[in-house]
């Protein structure tokens, strides 16, 4: 390894700022720059030991086999995790998925949910991130702040090509999750910005829409129906459960209606991870998403490079972003560079190389643009591919996916 | 190299224009993956005897793996993993059910090319390749700007290297730019398809420019499409789901044909080729980078839009669509397709498409068929669609229908030409081992919806339309001809990509180590 390496590495789904990894003793290292979401997943120290059964080192071969044991004889096997994965991990996970007849989750894949819901009822107005940094003059952040984090994502002025003006920044709520009324709030905002709400434009100082000032929401209103081209961001890790997609949906409408009158985009921020190139892997791969979800009644579990895995197997368990609630302890198989925070000793523990860090792949930021992994750190166990490839030929092949043998005269 | 097959294919009635062979009986002979002529005579053999045999089909303009797909999956949800929006292995999987072995993705955005190989890599059996969108790229639009042809020689020739790509594809050159920023379309759209055209000229790829044009999908939108035919000259150009760029009419009311006279330019400028874009009556989704007309369609029929504006390199708009034969627009475009298809004098210079899935779904192919070789069948259906078409298309009174060898021209002989594939659409020695076998019917769709048996690299992947082997086929892409201080021109581009992009200038090139079974193709 390297003393020092600058690496731009897209865990929290942005184009982040460089992050730098400085060779510590023992083969570990430390990590400097980027964002907090960048320097967490790179900082986490991988398990260093081999592979385990039932909490005993065993060589890989014989975890494989227990691993495949597992998953085979269940009749209700899930799958979850690859939020920290490579889209080549997530799309081995949907074939394997597929061959076990088991149910998939992404973890932390409520983020994601919100988005898609939204665009599956109304479409969404979108763009790159590079889209946004060249010509957006006024960015609404909806209860978000990428920007002491990420100074570069948005530079305070516009390109010379778009104009090189100041871009104007409007924030509406406190970071965070949704607060009751947003939804009133939101509507308030669509309302002013289209002209729609002339009792709103004169209501009195101090006044409440929602969850919000009526003058704020007056302010932003002005600013996105006057931009020029206007983009409007928000947190998808914050924007979960039903509220969430409602919320994501009005910031969607309000989008697509500002077309009416200029130009104007909207889009989540990255949740943290590769939930997007999970997302694309289940989408390429199955052609939908509708099986995907948590499972409450799983007999065998499988957890690749999750991060949190708190008592999975037990009566209620966390994976896959979801709640397994099994009736009867299920057995748990990680593979990954550590075992998820949270999780006893699994069944069986198939330790691999970091994703992003140790091994190399494809990363998917929230805007769809898949950027490349490389190996910035010594390699100490083997990829998460391999191990799901050395898995997928120890289960039963799918039908009609063996080589033919070419019949003599044959018809 | 992926696995290739020895085989003789016995006794089937060829059908390979290309060698002017129509049907005569005899045999193929394929080793280690390549046709070749003589095998030792304890070669394992396959009875072809009163079937007819083809090479495979070449899907040259197709929607399968770029990020639009996997937008659109999520847009359309119901439709998602059904014939409009296939999972990447069922793409594969129904395109070698029909016989067809390769396909190009026809629209991907430089900083999508990752992901589209990605997709392409997991696509079962067929070969595959793309093309990458360079029509409203900032850097493309500065050199001709400010008139510098070399300068836009070298912006496309790196894109083509970076993206892995077989060949470059306009949108609607300026215009989705100018959109996307809010600004005016382009006062001399024909002048920036001919600037791109000569650029390609110059680069020596296999396959021209393959032109998207403007005025998509618009009521009198020929009259555009000839002045950018009139712009192109001598240049050679490939022109797509030419269908959508001929009509008349000044509104939707009056909406019309002019396949004739678009037509009549094919027919008599050799240096053009198409693909039609055939309409197929029924649910489709529409995906372009042409984000303006998309955006013309959202607001003519009131559906569920997803736009994405792509860095400063493209557009890409979705909207779902339904071709209704009850109406009058969605009747003339079905018929403007089958006019052009069969006015066009020279299949070879015609390629049968949907522009899936915007036209409707691939799949659909043995039904096209089966209206351009069968006249009875087209006035059947013609009958069934709006009152209207009569009148405003010539449909009606062409007679014409397509003969087998014709059919084999369209779908696989003239689009291997077209794309500069010397091994593709054919049975000579030399050619890929890609094989399908029909077996007459008079039912031609049925034919050619499923084919007896289907050969890959030699290897028998399908028969009687099960798949056996889903091996992946190869990558095909293209290498530009060497230009003067390449280099130089590399570090320029580094220097202008990191003002414009997000993306790290070298995460942008994908590495052929990147595919998992890349072939390049020079035409120099």
């Amino acid at each position: 390894m390297r003393a020092s390496t600058i690496v731009r590495l897209p865990f929290c789904g942005l184009p982040c700022s460089p992050l730098r990894i400085d060779a510590a003793g023992a083969g570990g290292w430390n990590v400097a720059g980027g964002c907090g979401v960048a320097r967490a997943a790179a900082g986490r120290a991988p398990d260093r030991g081999g592979p385990r059964v039932g909490g005993r080192p065993a060589g890989l071969d014989a975890a494989l086999g227990q691993a495949a044991s597992i998953l085979e004889v269940a009749h209700r096997p899930h799958v979850a995790g690859l939020a920290w994965s490579t889209i080549g991990t997530a799309r081995r996970a949907v074939r394997l998925a597929r061959r076990l007849g088991a149910t998939l989750d992404i973890e932390g894949g409520e983020a994601a949910a919100a988005e898609s819901e939204a665009i599956a009822i109304a479409g969404l107005a979108s763009a790159t991130f590079g889209s946004v940094q060249a010509r957006a003059d006024v960015v609404l952040l909806w209860r978000c702040n990428p920007l002491p984090e990420h100074p570069d994502l948005l530079p305070a002025r516009l390109p010379v090509a778009a104009g090189g003006g100041e871009r104007r920044f409007v924030r509406l709520g406190a970071a965070g999750p949704a607060e009751p009324g947003d939804l009133e709030a939101l509507a308030a905002l669509r309302a002013l910005a289209l002209g729609r709400a002339p009792h709103l434009a004169t209501a009195t100082a101090g006044a409440l829409a929602g969850s919000l000032p009526l003058a704020a929401l007056r302010d932003a209103a002005a600013a996105v129906a006057g931009a020029r081209h206007a983009a409007i961001l928000w947190d998808a890790q914050a924007l979960r459960g039903t509220t969430g997609a409602a919320i994501a949906l009005a910031l969607a409408l309000l989008a697509r209606d500002l077309n009416d009158v200029h130009r104007a985009v909207a889009r989540p921020l990255g949740g943290g991870g590769n939930i997007a190139g999970a997302l694309a892997a289940v989408l390429s791969e199955s052609g939908h998403t509708r099986d995907l979800g948590p499972r409450g009644d799983a007999d065998a579990i499988l957890l690749i490079g999750a991060r949190a895995g708190r008592g999975a197997g037990d009566a209620a368990a966390t994976a896959g972003g979801g709640t397994i609630a099994a009736a009867t302890p299920a057995p748990v198989v990680v593979i990954g560079a550590c075992l998820p925070d949270g999780l006893g000793e699994p069944g069986v523990f198939l330790p691999t190389a970091v994703p992003g860090l140790s091994g190399g792949g494809l990363w998917m930021r929230a805007d769809g643009i898949a950027i490349p992994v490389r190996d910035v750190v010594p390699r100490t166990a083997p990829l998460e591919e391999e191990i799901l490839d050395a898995l997928l030929a120890r289960l039963p092949e799918a039908r009609g996916a063996g080589r033919a043998r070419l019949p003599e005269v044959a018809r | 190299m992926t696995a290739a097959g020895t085989v003789r294919i016995h006794g089937g009635a060829i059908h390979d224009p290309r060698h002017g062979r129509s049907g005569q009986v005899g045999d193929v002979l394929i080793k280690d993956g390549r046709v070749t002529a003589s095998l030792p005579a304890g070669a394992p053999a396959f009875d072809a005897g009163g079937l007819v045999v083809m090479p495979g089909g070449v899907d040259l303009h197709s929607h399968v793996a770029s990020p639009a797909v996997r937008e659109a999956r999520r847009l359309c949800a119901t439709a998602a993993g059904g014939p409009l929006l296939p999972s990447i292995g069922d793409t594969g999987r129904r395109y070698v059910r029909m016989g067809y072995t390769t396909v190009f993705d026809a629209a991907v955005p430089p900083s999508g090319a990752r992901a589209a190989h990605d997709d392409l890599d997991a696509l079962p059996v067929v070969d595959k390749g793309l093309y990458v969108l360079a029509g409203n790229h900032a850097l493309a639009l500065r050199a001709i700007g400010d008139g510098r042809p070399g300068e836009l020689r070298a912006v496309l020739a790196w894109l083509v290297r970076a993206a892995r790509a077989h060949a470059v594809k306009v949108v609607n050159p300026g215009g989705v730019a100018a959109w996307r920023d809010g600004a005016p379309p382009p006062a001399d759209a024909p002048a920036l398809v001919r600037a791109f055209a000569a650029a390609v000229a110059d680069l020596a790829l296999p396959h021209p420019l393959h032109v998207h044009l403007p005025g998509l999908g618009e009521p009198g939108n020929a009259a555009l499409t000839l002045r950018c035919l009139d712009a192109l000259g001598a240049l050679p150009a490939h022109l797509t789901h030419l269908q959508f760029h001929a009509y008349g009419g000044r509104t939707l009311r009056g909406f019309r044909s002019r396949a004739p006279e678009i037509a009549a330019r094919l027919n008599n400028h050799p240096n053009l080729t198409a693909d039609v874009g055939q309409v197929v009556f029924g649910p489709a989704v529409t995906l372009s980078a042409d984000a303006p007309a998309q955006d013309r369609l959202r607001r003519l029929t009131r559906r569920r839009w997803l736009n994405l504006d792509v860095e400063s390199e493209t557009g890409c708009g979705i909207v779902p669509h339904d071709y209704d034969p009850r109406g009058l627009v969605s009747s003339v475009q079905w018929a403007t397709g089958l006019e052009l298809m069969l006015l066009a004098r020279d299949p070879w210079r015609i390629a049968l498409t949907t522009d899936h899935p915007n036209g409707g779904p691939f799949s659909a192919y043995p039904l096209i068929i089966r209206l351009l070789m069968d006249r009875s069948f087209r006035d059947e259906i013609l009958r069934r669609a709006h009152p209207g078409v009569t009148a405003r298309t010539s449909l009606a009174g062409i007679a014409r229908e397509y003969t087998i060898d014709e059919i084999a021209i369209v779908t696989r002989a003239g689009p291997a030409r077209i794309l500069g594939l010397e091994r593709k659409g054919h049975l000579g020695p030399g050619a890929d081992g890609d094989v399908a076998l029909y077996r007459h019917d008079r039912d031609i769709e049925a034919m050619f919806a499923a084919p007896v048996a289907v050969f890959k690299d030699g290897r028998l992947v399908a028969r009687d339309g099960e798949v056996l082997d889903e091996t992946p086929g190869r990558t095909l892409h293209a290498t530009p001809r060497p230009l003067p201080d390449d280099a130089g021109a590399l570090a320029r581009r580094r220097d202008e990509h990191a003002a414009l992009s997000s993306v790290p200038f070298d995460d942008l090139t994908v590495e052929e180590g990147a595919l998992a079974h890349p072939e390049e193709v020079r035409a120099w």
